[in-house]
């Protein structure tokens, strides 16, 4: 939603449809959409387009489906026979241990692994200062080792025009997924355990933060007390003050990359975020009240 | 919104019906939806089961997944161009790839997203060495008046053939990846899950899927 133009685009539309929309612009969209008939208008048509998709997609492959049942039946006889499920090439080793290529193969990666992460391992904790442990820490605050947050260089009307646009769009949308998977690696959040948590800049890019891995750490998403929705309220609270003039951008940069946890207790004069149907709610200080 | 209809294109048919499609969508796929919670939720990855340990707990697990996934994984190989015995075999094969994948111990998290992308793969694969479509089964194949739909009058049924005809003009000029990812969020994937099963970014899914969507609305406006 830009500021020259008052409706939605079709992608945001479309985001907000279908529910991948970061939750503070999908509250902002659904705020429009609530009083913006044409906009609702084109929302209804995109549906529409949605449903029509569907039907024909079906009706175009559907008739071509045979029953499951059959399938279903070998797939239970071939999970049933031992040894079935691996097929390829199988060498015999002396006494009498066979070794499928598919182990084998998957030994002589695990030696590489191994070689390959001892190696990391060193170079890591050399610079790191010995602090290997810290790779496995998740934590409310990023390790600064691996997130000491990266800006770029930007002039205060740049991130005050974008606030309705950009700033608040997901910046994590432009981020490759190999990025955003090697930044929840390093913090050893695997598997499972990536639910519980929120990829996150440390420096949002709606106060100069760049896409990068070192300003890139997962937070936990809500069950703990200073969450990413704490933060999310942090971030708004110190893009208001910039863009009002009563905070330096470089200032903000600092506070919240150094300690956004303290930074939050200062900005909102608070030791717990006061919560509210899981929303943060934070009344604006008085200008000039900081 | 709500979550079941913001999250499945499938459902979005209650809130946009037109012309009595829905109809004709429900008697093509009486039982696509998920019935378990428990399992619904295994696929999305949003609970991490408990893992069966025994042998014969993984194997009614596994097929339990099949019975969930199989029409969806099926039509998926089919628009990928594979005949339908070669997709049967995509999808036997990406589901004893899971049942190894289980029994190894390895990551329970978005059980759907895994096997849509192993069965991609295998698709790909089995399409480059078997040179059958090589661009993928177009929409072109379907044909409205071979399943009529009985809720409506013949002056109505007239017109969604010729609309359904149109659209499937529009949709089978797309270029294969908007194609793919249309199909895959049709199939109920998320646009993180068609992102790592496509290779690309999820901006990238968002845009696709967009500029595919316009290009849609436009064709039923006319």
């Amino acid at each position: 939603m830009l500021l020259n133009n008052p409706h939605l685009s079709d992608e945001e539309l479309l985001l907000l449809s279908d529910g991948e929309l970061h939750r503070r612009r999908a509250r902002r969209m659904r705020r429009h959409l609530a009083a913006c008939w044409e906009c609702r208008t084109r929302m209804a048509e995109f549906e529409d387009a949605i449903a029509d998709f569907v039907h024909v997609h079906r009706a175009s492959f559907d008739p071509q489906l045979p029953p499951a049942a059959g399938p279903r039946a070998l797939l239970r006889a071939r999970l049933a026979e031992p040894g079935k499920t691996t097929t390829g090439r199988q060498w015999r080793w002396p006494f009498g241990l066979v070794i499928s290529a598919r182990s084998l193969g998957a030994i002589v990666a695990a030696v590489v692994l191994i070689v390959a992460g001892f190696g990391t391992w060193i170079y890591r904790a050399g610079s790191i200062g010995g602090q290997s442990h810290a790779r496995f820490l998740t934590a409310t605050v990023p390790n600064p080792q691996l997130t000491p947050g990266t800006i770029r260089p930007v002039e205060l009307q740049d991130v005050c025009a974008e606030a309705d646009a950009e700033a608040d769009k997901d910046p994590l949308w432009q981020v490759p997924i190999a990025m955003q998977q090697a930044a929840l690696r390093e913090y050893g959040v695997s598997g499972s355990r990536a639910k519980d948590y929120e990829l996150d800049f440390l420096i949002p890019p709606s106060l100069g933060g760049t896409d990068d891995i070192h300003n890139l750490w997962p937070e936990p998403d809500s069950k703990t007390v200073w969450n990413a929705r704490a933060k999310d309220a942090l971030e708004d609270r110190l893009h208001a003050l910039v863009c009002a003039g009563d905070l330096d951008i470089s200032e903000a940069q600092r506070e919240i990359s150094s300690d956004w946890i303290a930074a939050y207790k200062r900005y909102f004069h608070t030791e717990r975020p006061t919560m509210f149907e899981g929303q943060p709610v934070s009344p604006r200080p008085p200008r000039g009240s900081i | 919104m709500p979550d079941c209809v913001t999250r499945c294109w499938g459902d979005k048919r209650m809130t946009g019906c037109r012309l009595g499609m829905y109809h004709a969508v429900e008697q093509f796929e009486p039982a696509i939806m998920p019935s378990s919670p428990d399992l619904t939720a295994a696929l999305r990855g949003s609970v991490s089961t408990e893992p069966a340990s025994h042998p014969r707990q993984l194997e009614e697990e596994v097929v339990g997944l099949f019975d969930q996934l199989r029409n969806r994984l099926l039509r998926y190989t089919l628009s990928l161009g594979l005949p339908v015995q070669d997709g049967e075999e995509v999808i036997q094969e990406a589901f004893l790839s899971l049942f190894e994948h289980l029994r190894g111990g390895k990551p329970r998290h978005n059980l759907q997203g895994w096997v849509f992308r192993v069965a991609h793969n295998l698709a790909l694969k089995r399409r480059v060495r078997e040179h059958a479509f090589e661009d993928g089964r177009r929409f072109e194949d379907g044909d409205p008046e071979r399943h009529p739909d009985p809720s409506l009058n013949p002056e109505d049924q007239a017109i969604w053939n010729q609309r359904f005809r149109r659209l499937l003009a529009v949709m089978g000029a797309l270029p294969e990846r908007d194609q793919l990812c249309l199909r895959l969020r049709a199939e109920g994937l998320r646009y993180r899950e068609i992102a790592e099963v496509l290779g690309i970014s999820v901006g990238a899914v968002s845009i696709s899927l967009t500029r595919s969507l316009a290009r849609l609305t436009r064709a039923s406006e006319r």
